[in-house]
Parts: structure tokens; C-alpha cells; sequence
């Protein structure tokens, strides 16, 4: 509910600030994304990916026909699964869910491949709202907030679709998000062996409408 | 035999020329051809011989596979010391393997973006060698834009911002025995198998001037800013490369290319946990030029290695076959 209402507020903030000329447009958007981390895994574990569901708002000002600038603070969860090698399975169980909710701002350029096609990167800064640790079949979580840094800092490259329908470009786009930085704050020497240095990573598939002015 | 050579096999080898170069009876050759016509990147009428070592800054839209191998010989094993006492020290050979497939795409005539996937593998070819060498596989992926700074007719000038996600992992027998001789005990921490995500991020500026309609350079420079697989830090890593290149197809309408170039690189050291400071690389490229649209090459590259472990510079020779096919 917290994450609704800011992102609100950034749509409201955005609105009210910004010179609406026939360039901009303004939306929502939705992102399905499968996140993970990547760094060393703890001694028999590996890591897997995590589903979640982000939402937010999207501003672009057309720099020039081909040439898109696009802003899109976003609520966003990231995380991994952590599996572990327990001698009685074959293969490694699911066993620690870790869930990081993030309030992302995308810049974004976006290049016109042809009128329906675009290819879009940037840079994403990241805000922590919320990070938990759940043991599988056991019930409780863990707040490991103080355990992550509180800014992420992401490059992104995506390909995207986009329809004209009426007043309204709908679009899709497919991205790969990196993490830059290391966004563990576990000390080298920990009693769970968790390691001192992982990234963000994962795919998502953003979709949503923009209204043009 | 002579009847084999002469009903069989060169109708084959006819066939096979008359399938893979398309030089039009009509033209009387392919030089007749426009520059528009020629998928492969041209400027001033010269069709460059262009290669993996010192990429070229067209905005072409392009797929490549590189597929090679190496060797490289007389590496000093280092010498294992018990109780202060040296032991033995050896020679062998590494072995290189690197697979890699590349594919750019035109956005517009001024920016193009581009992926890479690829695997580098070192070992060690005689047990000495794997000893003190052990096995490091590298793989990962790249992605980029490529942005079109100046455009001539002779010149071609692009930037490039590029981002690295590579996987090393690394068995390290020395380390790991050297280890136990000198605790006296395998310790959790002294890990046979070693591996880690590491990533880098930077770009470079990309060159090519035609000099003539036989003669082309190429010229790149590349810097990153990131990790690397046996450190915790991060380092700056460049890689400085140029190339000269003759077509031969224009001048004497022979279907083959010339490449030379010459590459200091020290992306390598952060991929392969032995490989010290900056590896020096001299390459003759050597091109079928019969099609507009693709090249074929084979690429005889020697490297100057500096092994860290061994404090020597290793000599060596790597092959590799490389196709880039032009849409």
C-alpha cells in the first residue's frame, strides 16, 4: 500500500511539474520480472530465480523522431531463491526465500527500430523499502534489511513493441537488468557462510499504456 | 588416379568455386559492383577485411561465429617446497579453446546495438602442467551500443558503451596442494574449485580509414572499469588494437584478403586467474573476399602470455576460423 502511494504521488508530482507539450506522454506500467543475484553462492547452495509482480508510472518526452527519453519510477521486487544441497535429495531443495522490495527510478533511452520496434537501455537507481528472509516450510521471516544496501544501481538493455490506439501508445518490452554494485552488507566472516558480495540481476517483461499529449 | 583427379575431382572443385562466388558473367567481375551493393563494410570503394581482434566501427547489421584453439609451449612448473625445501619443477604446454558467436544490429544509420556469448577454456596438456596450471573456463556475455560519431568518405569513427557479465571458474591443483603441504591439513577454506560472477562496464572508440581502394586500417581502443575473477577490487582493463588490410579482389579480382594487426590487451588478465598484467597478440587474418555478404577467415594469432605464477612469458599460437555473414 506504501509502494502505491508513492508511486501516486511521483505520477501526481511528475504531472503537476512537468510542461505537458505534444511531446510527452504519460502512463502506467506493469512488470512481470523474474529477478535473481549473482555473485558467489554460499558452499552447496545455488541460487535460482524469483517471480514477482512490480508496478509504477511512465513519463517520455520525445527528443526527436526516432529518439525517446523515458522516466519510470516504479515499485519493483528482486530476490533470489537459495537452494540448498541437503544430502538426502538428489538435487538441490529450495530452502531460504529471499525477497527485496526496491523503489526503482528508470532513465531510459529508447531508439526507434522501425515504427512499431524500439530498443531501449539505461541506468536505474534503486531504493530498498523492505528486505526478508523465509525459510521454506517454516514459518516467519526474517527482516534482513540493515543485511542490504539501501541503493542499487542498475545499467538496463530491452527491446520493445509499441501500438498507436487511438490517443494511447500500448507497448511491451522485454529487458535484462544488471546490478552495478555490490548490494551485500554481510561481513566477509558470517556464521551462515551468506556472502559478502552479490549483485541484482534478472529479465523483466514490462507492459503498459501511454496517453500522448 | 590421374583419371580421378581429373573426372571427379575438379568438376567438384569447380562446382564448388561456381557455388560460393558470385562473379556475374554479365559484370566480367565483381568489382563492377557498387558499394551499395556490398553488404560488407566499405568505404571508399575498398571492402574491408574485417576482423574479431579490432572491430570495426560500421553500423552493419552482422552475425559471426569464432571457433580456435592454441597451444602454448614451455611453461616453467613451479616448484612445490616442502619444509623450505625446493622439489621439482617442470615444463609443459597449455592448451587454448574459445568458442564465440556475435550478433549486431542496425537500429538506424547511426546506432546499432550488440550482443556477444563466449567461452575462453586454459588448461594444462601434460600432467605438469595441469598441476601447476590447473583448468580455468571463462564464459559470459556482452551487451552494447555502438553510436556513429563521423562518417567520411574515407573515414569511419563510432563510440561504443559495452557491459561484461562473465563466469570464471578456475581448479587450482598447485594452489590447492601448496596449501595443504603447508598447514599440514586440508583447511575448509582452501578450495580445489573455484568460481565467481564477475562483471565490467566501459566502451571505446572505434576507427576506420580506407587509404585506397586495396588498403584499409582499422584501429580500436577499449577501456572497462570492473572485476575480475581473482579479485575482490576493481581495476581499469584496456585493450588497444590495430589492423592493416588488403583486399585483393579489387586490385587483381582475387578472392582473398589480408589482414595484420596487432593487439595489447589486458581484459585477460581478469579472466584467467594466472595470466598477469597485459598479453601482446600479433595476427594475420586470411579472408575468402568472393562474396558480398559474407566472409570467411582463418586467423593465425601469436600471443605473448605473462604467467604470473611462473614469472615467465609464455609464447604461443592460436588458429581460429571465423565467419561473418552481413545482412
Amino acid at each position: 500500500m506504501k509502494q502505491i502511494r508513492i508511486t501516486l504521488f511521483v505520477m501526481l508530482l511528475i504531472l503537476v511539474t512537468q510542461p505537458l507539450q505534444a511531446q510527452f506522454s504519460v502512463g502506467l506500467l506493469g512488470n512481470l520480472s523474474s529477478s535473481n543475484i549473482s555473485g558467489d553462492a554460499p558452499p552447496k547452495t545455488k541460487y535460482s530465480g524469483r517471480t514477482g509482480f512490480g508496478h509504477g508510472v511512465i513519463l517520455d518526452y520525445k527528443v526527436t523522431d526516432d529518439v525517446t527519453l523515458s522516466l519510470q519510477p516504479m515499485f519493483l521486487p528482486k530476490g533470489t531463491t537459495i537452494s540448498y544441497d541437503l544430502p538426502s535429495y538428489k538435487e538441490e531443495r529450495d530452502s531460504v526465500d529471499a525477497k527485496f522490495s526496491y523503489i526503482t527510478i528508470p532513465l531510459m533511452v529508447k531508439v526507434n527500430a522501425t515504427k512499431v520496434v524500439y530498443v531501449t537501455s539505461g541506468f536505474d537507481i534503486g531504493f530498498l523499502q523492505s528486505a526478508t528472509a523465509t525459510m521454506i516450510n517454516v514459518d516467519g521471516e526474517k527482516d534482513i534489511t540493515d543485511k542490504i544496501q539501501s541503493t542499487d544501481i542498475s545499467v538496463n538493455f530491452g527491446v520493445g513493441f509499441t501500438f498507436k490506439v487511438s490517443s494511447f501508445n500500448l507497448f511491451f518490452e522485454g529487458r535484462y537488468s544488471q546490478g552495478l554494485y555490490n548490494t551485500s552488507n554481510f561481513p566477509d566472516k558470517n556464521e551462515n557462510n551468506i556472502p559478502s558480495d552479490f549483485k541484482n540481476t534478472g529479465m523483466q517483461l514490462l507492459f503498459g499504456a501511454l496517453y500522448n499529449f | 588416379m590421374k583419371d580421378f583427379i581429373i573426372k571427379k575431382m575438379l568438376p567438384a572443385l569447380f562446382a564448388i568455386l561456381f557455388v560460393i562466388t558470385p562473379v556475374e558473367a554479365q559484370t566480367g567481375s565483381s568489382t563492377d559492383q557498387t558499394s551499395d551493393q556490398i553488404k560488407l563494410p566499405v568505404l571508399n570503394d575498398h571492402k574491408f577485411v574485417v576482423n574479431s581482434y579490432v572491430r570495426s566501427p560500421f553500423i552493419k547489421t552482422y552475425f559471426r561465429n569464432t571457433l580456435g584453439a592454441g597451444v602454448a609451449m614451455d611453461l616453467n612448473v613451479p616448484i612445490l617446497i616442502i619444509d623450505n625445501k625446493p622439489l621439482v619443477g617442470l615444463r609443459g604446454n597449455l592448451t587454448f579453446l574459445t568458442v564465440e558467436f556475435e550478433y549486431q544490429y542496425a537500429v538506424n544509420s547511426w546506432l546499432a546495438v550488440f550482443g556477444e556469448v563466449g567461452m575462453q577454456s586454459r588448461f594444462g596438456t601434460e600432467t605438469q602442467a595441469l598441476i601447476a596450471q590447473g583448468v580455468n573456463a571463462t564464459y559470459g556475455f556482452a551487451l552494447g551500443w555502438m553510436f556513429k560519431l563521423l562518417e567520411t568518405d574515407k573515414v569511419m569513427l563510432s563510440a561504443t558503451a559495452n557491459l561484461w557479465n562473465l563466469s570464471g571458474t578456475v581448479i587450482n591443483f598447485y594452489n590447492f596442494i601448496q596449501d595443504i603441504i603447508d598447514n599440514g591439513g586440508l583447511r575448509p577454506e582452501n578450495r580445489l574449485i573455484y568460481s565467481k560472477d564477475y562483471i565490467q562496464g566501459g566502451g571505446g572508440l572505434r576507427v576506420a580509414w580506407a587509404a585506397s581502394e586495396l588498403i584499409g586500417v582499422n584501429g580500436l581502443s577499449e577501456f572497462a572499469f570492473g572485476e575480475s575473477l581473482d579479485n575482490k577490487g576493481t581495476k581499469v582493463f584496456y585493450n588497444i588494437a590495430g589492423s592493416i588490410d588488403i583486399d585483393l579482389m579489387k586490385a587483381w579480382s582475387v578472392p582473398i584478403g589480408f589482414a595484420l594487426g596487432a593487439t595489447i590487451n589486458t581484459f585477460l588478465s581478469s579472466g584467467d586467474n594466472s595470466v598477469d598484467s597485459k598479453a601482446t597478440s600479433a595476427f594475420l587474418r586470411t579472408s575468402y573476399t568472393g562474396r558480398d555478404d559474407l566472409l570467411i577467415s582463418l586467423d593465425m594469432t601469436f600471443n605473448r602470455i605473462p604467467v604470473s605464477q611462473s614469472n615467465q612469458t609464455l609464447n604461443g599460437m592460436t588458429s581460429t576460423i571465423s565467419m561473418e555473414y552481413y545482412f
